[in-house]
């Protein structure tokens, strides 16, 4: 097959807020720049995020960017690198004035000074009080973020590819990183965009579960492409939950919901969180409610015919209190649960909502890998940064409003280290190998002409349930032994998917057959690196590692203060040791102690 | 407009909207009108936070066409959830 070649200086994928803020970089820089995309760029998934971002601007309560990269490190478990956490809080202040600068309609202060408000797990004076650090544009503040940045982009021009979907990365024998191949959806060709640079901003990859908040664009595109092209995943056995979204839909259910007096319930009616938390009971914080729904839940006391879920019931309130003050939630209820929650309880599961993992990278946004002795080696001419990239500012567990902090920080920074690296000649365009599309285009026969398997629907369905049953929110050894096997016979069956339509032109069908194949590799990576971590911190949690005198929480520093690779060839994993050291020599390092609030 | 694309850019940013979509793309995409697929095209160009209130019923839509398209979209919806009901495992993103 013939395929056609653009050249530019830097191709990204991905147009959330970490592509758009890495292209504006580089297209204001006067580089070409190109921007893949599945979807238009303000469909990103960034639009769903609300919170706001953090940063330590103090306008509405002192605060301190030391007092931030403490808070960042403790809610990461220790298992963030101090290095890239120092970068990020010192760099927030400045990315969000420019956001600002960009248009972005921030809520104001009286004296017009940008508003912040208070979010979990921010304090002052490490760990005194809330601190008001979240800046935010109402509820949009993603969406917000998304326009001001496109916007900015269409200014610089910056080339745009809408509903072109990634396919591989092309590595020469160097390892060197010298572009992507990618399809156009419309046509269903196959081009290579080749590059001096490729820098990932594919999102993360919450699709994987059965039960997630992420919209169906969250695939992994970037850390499926990465793994097939040798590179490994770092960390991917921690993902963040939430306790109640709605069963078989991932909608979340507020905790606002259990403020006013909801009660989660077993097949047999039972109160259950008076076992698990007699004060606090269904008001205990996120993670126990989560660890005592699986309990029920693995324990055999789930509800419907599956026996997969409990019950959050409000049915005791009088009706007008629901209306009065749980409107959006009776409706979210009726909606995607189809029961009325003044009449019937709402089923609910633990729901998967953020991806800490992702590809290694430093704080200068470059992808970082083993090679001899050193373990982290910049790939040339490859680099991430947001959702899909671990550089690693989260660890073990992410702080709200951090994420869309760490897109803007990141995505800049590899936008800047690409400018540099461009300038001081260490990239260039090398040429391509012959064989630079080969893998795409024998993914792309092997769909093509398949005449029998199984539907990607099914095969999807049973690597979801697998991902929610045996790598959920609470682990069990056994649990993720037998998931381990389990989720390698999925992979086959991933290998003899079938499509009936065959056609060239808005084929659907093998866009999603695609998306399953990188789907399958982030699902190996979480399960085989949370079947090894045989301890709990952050949002790996399990049953078999608890609190102990020994082991506080039951994370286990002495074995387990590192970081987890895992390649997809032959499923090995290694590791490396977690950045203790801040960036500067001058800063106090943030010394390891119980993660406790 | 094809009607692949159409389809594609049901795949929205929030997660709702998506799972609002999916039964119609299932059962009643295809025997859309060209007016209907036309009409449907300039709803589907609206941001997802101002496209969600609409299809959820929280806010009217400001099309008459646009709100005949989502009465069948929630048509749709609320026949799958109905078959559903009881075996909530049966949503996936296929």
């Amino acid at each position: 097959m013939n395929v056609e070649t653009y050249t530019f200086d830097a191709v990204i994928v991905g147009a959330g807020g970490a592509g758009l803020r890495a292209a504006l970089q580089l297209a204001e820089a006067g580089l070409r720049t190109a921007v893949l995309t599945k979807v238009f760029p303000t469909r990103s998934h960034t639009v769903a995020a609300q919170g706001g971002v953090a940063a330590s601007l103090g306008n509405s309560t002192p605060d301190h960017w030391h007092w931030h990269m403490y808070d960042t490190v403790k809610g990461s478990d220790w298992l963030g690198d101090q290095d890239a956490i120092e970068f990020m809080c010192r760099k927030a202040n400045e990315v969000v004035i420019e956001l600002e600068h960009y248009g972005m309609p921030f809520d104001r202060t009286d004296e017009g000074k940008i508003y912040q408000r208070p979010f979990g797990g921010h304090s002052m004076n490490y760990g005194e009080a809330p601190v008001m650090r979240s800046c935010a544009a109402a509820d949009r503040t993603g969406h917000a973020m998304l326009h001001a940045l496109y916007q900015r982009n269409v200014r610089a021009r910056t080339q745009f590819f809408v509903e072109w979907m990634a396919l591989d990365l092309i590595r020469d024998q160097d390892g060197d990183v010298l572009g992507v191949t990618a399809m156009e959806m419309e046509t269903g060709k196959v081009a290579i965009f080749h590059a001096k640079a490729t820098i990932f901003a594919t999102g993360g990859a919450g699709r994987i579960y059965y039960s997630s908040t992420n919209a169906f664009i969250n695939t992994g595109d970037g850390l499926g492409m990465a793994a097939r092209a040798g590179i490994p995943l770092e960390d991917m056995e921690f993902w963040q939950f939430h306790p109640t979204g709605v069963a078989g839909a991932g909608v979340l259910i507020t905790e606002g919901v259990r403020g006013e007096g909801g009660i989660l319930r077993n097949c047999n009616g039972e109160r259950f969180m008076e076992r698990y938390a007699p004060n606090l009971k269904d008001l205990a914080s996120r993670d126990v409610v989560s660890r005592a729904m699986v309990t029920e839940i693995n324990e055999g006391r789930g509800c419907g015919p599956n026996k997969d879920y409990v019950l959050l019931d409000i049915t005791h309130l009088p009706p007008e209190t629901i209306l009065k003050r749980l409107p959006g939630i009776r409706e979210i209820a009726i909606q995607f649960a189809g029961v009325d929650p003044i009449n019937e309880p709402i089923p609910v599961v633990p729901t998967v909502h953020y991806q800490m993992g992702g590809i290694p990278t430093n704080y200068k946004g470059q992808v970082v890998v083993p090679k001899g002795d050193d373990l982290e080696v910049p790939v040339v001419g490859f680099y991430a940064a947001g959702e899909c990239a671990c550089a690693s500012v989260h660890g073990a567990n992410r702080l709200g409003t951090n994420s869309l902090l760490d897109l803007l920080v990141f995505g800049k920074a590899s936008g800047e280290t690409v400018i540099e690296d461009i300038q001081s000649g260490n990239l260039r365009l090398k040429p391509l190998p012959k064989d630079a599309a080969d893998l795409s285009l024998a993914r792309i026969n092997r769909l093509n002409t398949a005449t029998s398997g199984e539907t990607v629907a099914d095969v999807l369905l049973d690597m979801q349930r697998t991902m929610q049953k045996h790598a959920g929110v609470f682990r069990f050894a056994h649990l993720l032994k037998e998931g381990v096997a389990r989720i390698l016979q999925v992979e086959e069956r991933v290998k003899h998917t079938f499509i009936n339509d065959k056609s060239m032109v808005w084929n659907t069908a093998r866009i999603e057959a695609l998306e399953l194949e990188n789907m399958i590799e982030v699902a190996k990576a979480t399960m085989i690196s949370a079947e090894a971590r045989k301890e709990s911190r952050g949002a790996h949690v399990r049953d078999d590692c608890p609190d102990t005198p020994e082991f506080p929480n039951g994370r286990n520093d002495k074995e387990w203060l590192k970081h987890t690779l895992w390649y997809r060839e032959g499923n090995r994993l290694t590791y490396k040791p977690v950045h203790l050291k801040p960036l500067h020599p001058d800063t106090q390092p943030i010394a390891l102690a119980k993660r406790t609030y | 407009m094809e009607k692949g694309r159409i389809r594609w850019r049901c795949r929205r940013a929030l997660l709702e909207l998506d799972l609002v979509f999916r039964p119609f793309l299932a059962e009643g995409f295809d025997q859309l009108s060209d007016a209907e697929l036309a009409a449907l095209v300039e709803m589907l160009a609206l941001e997802d936070h101002d496209l969600w209130p609409m299809v959820h019923g929280t806010k009217p839509a400001p099309r008459s066409d646009w709100q005949a398209l989502i009465a069948k979209i929630q048509a749709a919806h609320r026949r799958q959830t109905q078959e559903l009901l009881g075996t909530p495992g049966g949503e996936t993103n296929a």
